[in-house]
């Protein structure tokens, strides 16, 4: 097995608030591994401990307890993060600076050469949509801009590791689509990514693994088919709203053509433009198909029923409480 | 190493020489320079010891001012709009970042004070006909006591808020000017032992730094003689103090959760 890109030991972090001595225990016992080449949603309610999970693997923070390595090292050791690139949750810059100033300085802390330090610069900012912003103050960057520049400046250095945190967060839709493209293009080059989300449509399309942090404890991890596996159960879904009758005529239909099964094998749900019927058993479709085709029934969608990442989310946190 | 310092310290400098209010203060001292040389109201000796008096007092004030304005809200801004954090994650260590920081800042203010020093000795020359070496060396320590302004504001920032850095640093920047002088007065003139001790106590040289130390300006307007070795001496003060609160920064910033 590879070593991992990531690994934290019982890593434990507590805030203390000296006014009112109270002390809020952010992150307890946390044990993470991040395979090389894997994008890995981390998930989880506000105040679950993401973000202080994210400082205290770039060493913004120090822990209470633990260790974290990165690429092999310990995450203290400095010159480990010129194989990282990092996107804050927000993207706040120097505004007196031009984007192509902030972005050479950057470089020049990566030990980049001069030309490379261009090209790279010019390249990158057109890939996240700022093509020739080179030379305009970050001041004059409106909120998506800054997180696209956010996003070019994480990846001057060709990193092995990527760590964003909330990519998506003042994106439009069309930004955050082109940020998963980005995503899903760097995981094809082998750069593995860490990512924390509170978007979980988005997570769900791109991760290869999810951890769901909940109380600074990981409650549920896994590849999103250990998380979600395959089900028999169908939705169907009809243009038209049926009436009682029909539905019942349906039932009859299809049963006849299911001698083994004796019981109706969906349950109907009426609604005002359509009638949604859900099926128990995926191989009891092609019956229901024949029939709604003999009678001109239209169709408006067949989905698995299964459970969404957002279910599965949301049960972690349910259990955990 | 060199590399990330210096490319810090490009950014702080560029950054702080696009602010307009740094602009604002180097070209009111430059009017104040232009408006002394000018006066016509006194005879040559006292026109030129006018001239000298004021601007090196403008010099100052501004150079404080410049120094205040570039260095109070170095790290505490970067806390507070969160820019720290993508710098953080590149390869420079929390020392590199500090040393950046005070070398970006240094270039401000020095270039500043250079621009003001270089007017303010034109115009002397043009009014005396001489180099005057003795009002350089006046010039050279107002930017090593800018320098140690820095520093002390530079450690500050690592806690404070930029306006509470302000503040603290001003105030002991001004008790620094008068701490010895008016100090002994105070002490002088109540003998009790809490005062005796109180001024005592400010009294340490290095917090807050003695900045009257640096302050030649009084000899240079009457020509008294500044010896070569009270001008070393500053120098390694100065040197020393800066030292001193950029080890006292480093200990703070080093272990800080940000």
């Amino acid at each position: 097995m590879m070593e991992p890109v990531i690994k934290t030991n019982a890593l434990s972090k507590t805030y203390k608030n000296k006014k009112n001595n109270n002390n809020f225990p952010a992150l307890n016992q946390l044990e993470l591994e991040i395979q090389p080449g894997e994008i890995y949603g981390f998930l989880g309610p506000n105040g679950a401990g993401k973000t202080t999970t994210i400082k205290l693997i770039l060493g913004f923070i120090f822990p209470d307890s633990g260790s974290i390595s990165l690429l092999g090292h310990p995450a203290s050791d400095v010159a480990v993060r010129k194989k990282i690139g990092y996107m804050p949750e927000v993207a706040n810059y120097y505004w007196f600076l031009k984007a192509g100033e902030l972005m050479n300085a950057y470089g020049k802390m990566h030990q980049l050469d001069s030309q490379t330090r261009k090209e790279r610069c010019r390249d990158l900012l057109a890939k996240v949509g700022l093509a020739g912003k080179e030379n305009t103050l970050l001041k004059e960057f409106s909120k998506g801009m800054l997180q696209r520049f956010s996003l070019a400046q994480a990846l001057l250095n060709e990193p092995e590791l990527l760590i964003l945190d909330e990519p998506a967060s003042g994106l439009d839709p069309v930004g955050r689509r082109e940020i998963r493209e980005i995503i899903l293009d760097l995981h094809q080059k082998g750069v593995t990514i860490f990512f924390s989300s509170h978007e979980l449509s988005a997570v769900e399309m791109i991760s290869t693994r999810v951890g769901i942090l909940n109380k600074g404890k990981l409650v549920k991890e896994g590849s999103l088919l250990e998380l979600l596996p395959s089900t028999r159960k169908m939705r169907v879904i009809l243009q038209n709203h049926l009436s009682p009758e029909a539905i019942t005529r349906l039932e009859r239909k299809v049963n006849s053509l299911i001698p083994s099964v004796e019981k109706p094998i969906f349950q109907a749900t009426v609604e005002q433009n359509e009638t949604i019927l859900l099926l128990e058993e995926r191989d009891h479709l092609y019956p229901l198909m024949r029939v709604l085709e003999e009678e001109k029934l239209p169709l408006e969608a067949v989905t698995p029923l299964r459970e969404t990442l957002e279910d599965i989310f949301m049960k972690s946190i349910q259990e955990e409480k | 190493m060199l590399d990330s310092v210096l490319a810090l310290a490009g950014m702080v400098f560029k950054e702080n020489f696009r602010k307009r209010v740094i602009h604002v203060f180097l070209g009111v001292a430059v009017l104040i320079l232009i408006w002394a040389a000018t006066f016509n109201v006194f005879t040559l000796g006292v026109q030129v010891k006018f001239l000298k008096d004021i601007s090196l007092t403008a010099i100052r004030i501004i150079g404080v001012l410049i120094t205040l304005t570039a260095t109070a809200g170095q790290l505490s801004n970067e806390y507070q709009h969160r820019t720290i954090y993508p710098l953080l994650a590149k390869p420079v260590s929390r020392f590199q970042i500090l040393i950046g920081k005070f070398i970006g800042a240094i270039y401000v203010i020095y270039l500043n004070i250079f621009i003001l020093g270089a007017i303010f000795l034109g115009l002397l020359y043009y009014r005396q006909h001489f180099l005057d070496v003795m009002t350089a060396e006046a010039i050279y320590l107002i930017a090593l006591e800018c320098g140690v302004l820095a520093a002390m504001c530079l450690f500050f920032s690592t806690f404070f808020s930029t306006a509470a850095n302000v503040c603290a640093s001003f105030l002991l920047y001004v008790i620094g000017q008068l701490k010895f002088g008016y100090g002994n007065y105070i002490a002088h003139r109540f003998e009790t032992p809490g005062v005796g001790w109180g001024v005592s106590l400010i009294q340490n040289p290095l917090l807050p730094p003695n900045m009257e130390y640096f302050n030649i300006g009084d000899a240079i307007v009457s020509g008294a003689p500044v010896p070569v070795s009270f001008m070393v001496n500053a120098t390694l003060y100065g040197v020393g103090l800066i030292v001193f609160y950029l080890i006292l920064a480093n200990l703070v910033f080093l272990r800080r959760d940000i």
